[in-house]
């Protein structure tokens, strides 16, 4: 076995590793340890994504650049996640985001995409099993169950049509804009929910909807950039409001979905990267809230332009509606207040955050030209 | 082309326009049209899992109390399920849309599997009872399981079997969470026993309340629920007072849409004699709360008295206490053996009845509330078990309230 298979069967073993030890050990030092057990997860990640395991790939396990560095973000999001936490009484839940993240990281690399699938079920299984414990939650995990089956079941249906038709496309784009939970179709996600769960599990719906590419043709480009326009305008349209916050929450995986759509992997990347960092219910914050409305300097705002230039490329309606569109929800959905104070926040996972974002955006369009995606 | 084939898409649309009481059948005939065709182990494990999926949930739902059809979906529901296996049909089953794929060239052919799962997502997704949602998303488990077995697709066969699985475990979560068991006792009120609604506890459409799924306006009645919460704190001052939920209070309001199926329910309590509230109150409290509760189901104060069968030849103890039908059968072995003399001399002289139907039962509970009289009288120090019971009536409380 060499050294860089030895590293990636690592990458996928250590969240799970993470999530034993975090259970295990007493509640004052769990903090902790979570944050250094996914300190190191990171690490491992990013040296899976420097030094690629170029055997697996003849065996059927994905070898994509592109993957690899969107587990890299799905890393990032977990040390971010565990960073903001609080001490945690409660075992299970101190351990379901190592949980979660690496059963969808396994979920990304699946030499199947069905196979992906799932153990996103699977992910989605454990997370509703873990919140709904408490009393009064049932309903509430029901409907996470409900929704994340619903998109699952879609995107299998289309798996079974003939690839490339018109009714596979669109039942698998229906899927995987539930699971990838854009606030108008999939709702069920609460602010309590996404960061321990949502939060990987969407982005792996998305790492996922770039291999699904291939079975859906055409009719599955357009639904995803269909669907994803639709979300940037309600967004614009919902304002301040509640659900205008609401709807803000998931702005950049909308614009993520429209990349996959048009085949811009790597802006989705990019749009993923500030989907973990930045999304969830972080988007309050004004650090968070600068990044996914895309403002520079930061990883959202790289991918807008990679966006742009590859919709112009395929239709120049759709392009002018997505500026548009992407200008009205920053003018009319960012919260205000505070968003120009706090450049550099007070806090350490707000300051890992902001670092990883803006020296992914500058180090995504240099990896790109220096051709490695 | 079997005919189960063609079957399976109309008993999926069967299960969107009635419930889950098709779905045995469904489960039945889809894995009959899996295995005609042929019999390698991909199918039969397919068929197996099928009719597990399908019959397991159904027979699982049925020791619990319909919690009152709040449906508000219209009667247009099934159509739209089926003008969506119509558009399935004209865009996958013609033969110049299958022309080009492989198996299927020149024939016409009917794509049941996906018919009943988009079946299935219509349920799941116009539906509003939980039941029925969760009848819905394991039509889609069989309906995806037919068309991977009659594809071929091991991969979708086996993803489909742990979604399955997924979908069976967590919805019998939620049911055993939000809905009450069968087999309701609630004898140990002896006003219970000359009732004439004291029927037995069986899970019939018939027992429904004929006006109980409609909304109606908040008559005189429904303040009754409060009145006896109320008389139910009184009785517990000196216990923990329990929380209460948010259903009673949401009874007094009139317009909330959500309160009507709620409200539709008092005309039973109202139908019981004064006496019979009265000596809810002289029960123990977490008791009182629970009966309160079990007569807002529609089923629970008509078909109380007796348990049904699965109840009685599961335990064989006679379940005095409404309480303890919801506890696990252990458990409530363990608080018989944990309650004081007076409580376990009833629930002996209850057990000498040799058959628990309801004359029976109601008969030799008429002297029920005398032993837990005392224990109200005079506070014994609670055991492990009451208090076990309390936490998880609490908890149960608490959802309910949630999720009126």
């Amino acid at each position: 076995m060499t050294v860089p298979v030895f590293l990636a069967a690592l990458a996928f073993a250590w969240p799970l590793l993470g999530a034993a030890i975090v259970m295990a050990a007493p509640t004052p030092r769990s903090r902790e340890i979570a944050i250094w057990m996914a300190g190191a997860g990171c690490a491992l990640a990013v040296a899976v994504f420097l030094f690629p395991a170029t055997s697996a790939a003849a065996e059927g396990w994905d070898d994509d650049p592109v993957q690899r560095a969107g587990r890299v973000m799905l890393a990032f999001g977990l040390l971010l996640t565990v960073m903001e936490n609080g001490t945690l009484q409660d075992r299970l839940l101190r351990g379901l985001p190592h949980i979660s993240t690496a059963l969808t990281g396994l979920a990304c690399v699946a030499p199947d995409p069905i196979i992906g699938l799932g153990i996103l079920e699977a992910a989605l299984a454990y997370g509703v099993f873990v919140f709904s414990r408490p009393a009064g939650q049932a309903r509430a995990g029901w409907a996470l169950v409900r929704t994340g089956s619903v998109g699952i079941f879609l995107v299998l249906s289309g798996l079974l049509l003939p690839s490339g038709s018109a009714p596979a496309g669109l039942m698998m784009a229906c899927g995987l804009v539930m699971l990838a939970g854009l606030t108008p179709f999939g709702q069920s996600w609460r602010e309590e929910n996404d960061t321990y769960l949502f939060l990987p599990f969407a982005g792996a719906a998305l790492l996922l909807s770039m291999r699904l590419r291939v079975h859906g043709g055409e009719a599955f480009e357009t639904a995803l950039v269909a669907a994803g326009l639709a979300s940037v305008w309600l967004t614009a349209c919902a304002g301040r409001s509640d659900e205008g916050l609401r709807l803000f929450r998931t702005f950049p995986s909308a614009l993520a979905l429209m990349a996959v759509g048009a085949g811009a992997d790597v802006a989705a990347l990019l749009f993923l990267c500030g989907w973990c960092l930045a999304g969830g219910n972080r988007s309050g914050r004004s650090w968070a809230a600068r990044a996914l409305a895309c403002f520079p300097p930061g990883a959202p705002f790289v991918g807008c332009l990679l966006l742009l230039s590859m919709l112009s490329d395929w239709s120049w309606s759709v392009t002018v509606l997505t500026v548009a569109g992407i200008l009205c929800a920053v003018v009319r959905s960012v919260p205000v207040e505070g968003f120009t104070q706090d450049l550099w926040p007070e806090d350490a996972a707000g300051r890992v955050a902001c670092s990883v974002l803006v020296l992914t955006g500058f180090l995504v369009p240099l990896a790109m030209m220096l051709g490695a995606f | 082309m079997t005919l189960a084939v063609i079957l399976a898409p109309l008993l999926a649309l069967c299960v969107v326009a009635r419930g889950i009481g098709f779905l045995p059948a469904l489960g039945v005939v889809t894995a009959v049209a899996m295995l005609v065709d042929a019999r390698a182990p991909l199918q039969e494990f397919g068929a197996v899992c099928v009719v597990l999926f399908s019959v397991l949930p159904v027979w699982f739902v049925s020791r619990y109390q319909d919690d009152g059809a709040r449906e508000r979906t219209g009667p247009m529901v099934p159509f739209l399920a089926l003008g969506l296996m119509v558009i399935l049909q004209l865009a996958t089953g013609t033969p110049a849309a299958m022309g080009e794929a492989p198996g299927h060239a020149g024939a016409a052919y009917l794509p049941a599997g996906l018919c009943v799962a988009l079946a299935g997502l219509v349920a799941v997704t116009c539906r509003q009872a939980m039941v029925w949602q969760w009848a819905g998303l394991l039509a889609c488990v069989d309906g995806v399981m037919l068309s991977g077995v009659i594809e071929n697709q091991v991969m979708v066969v086996g993803v489909t079997a742990l979604a399955g699985c997924v979908v069976a475990l967590l919805g019998g979560m939620c049911v055993h969470r939000v809905m009450l068991r069968v087999a309701v006792a609630p004898a140990q009120s002896g006003a219970g026993a000359d009732r004439p609604s004291a029927r037995s506890g069986g899970f019939e459409l018939g027992d429904v309340e004929p006006t109980g799924p409609e909304p109606r306006g908040l008559g005189p009645e429904a303040v009754v629920a409060p009145r006896i919460w109320t008389e139910a704190e009184a009785a517990a001052e000196d216990e923990e007072p329990l929380p209460r939920p948010d259903k009673a209070t949401k009874k007094a309001v009139p317009s909330d849409g959500d309160a009507k199926a709620d409200v539709d329910q008092p005309p039973a309590e109202t139908s019981e004699p004064q006496d019979k509230r009265a000596s809810y109150a002289g029960t123990v409290a977490s008791d009182d709360v629970e009966t309160v509760k079990q007569n807002d189901v529609p089923d629970a104060s008509n078909d109380a008295a007796k348990p049904t069968e699965t109840e009685s030849t599961e335990s064989g103890v006679l379940k005095t206490d409404p309480s303890e039908d919801a506890l696990s059968e252990d458990d409530a072995e363990d608080r018989k053996a944990g309650m004081d003399p007076a409580a376990v001399s009833a629930a002996e002289a209850s057990d000498k009845a040799p058959e628990h139907t309801s004359d029976t039962e109601a008969s030799s509970a008429t002297d029920q509330p005398e032993p837990f009289g005392p224990e109200e009288a005079d506070p014994v120090p609670r055991t492990p078990e009451m208090i076990a019971r309390d936490v998880w009536l609490r908890g149960y409380l608490t959802e309910r309230g949630r999720d009126a």
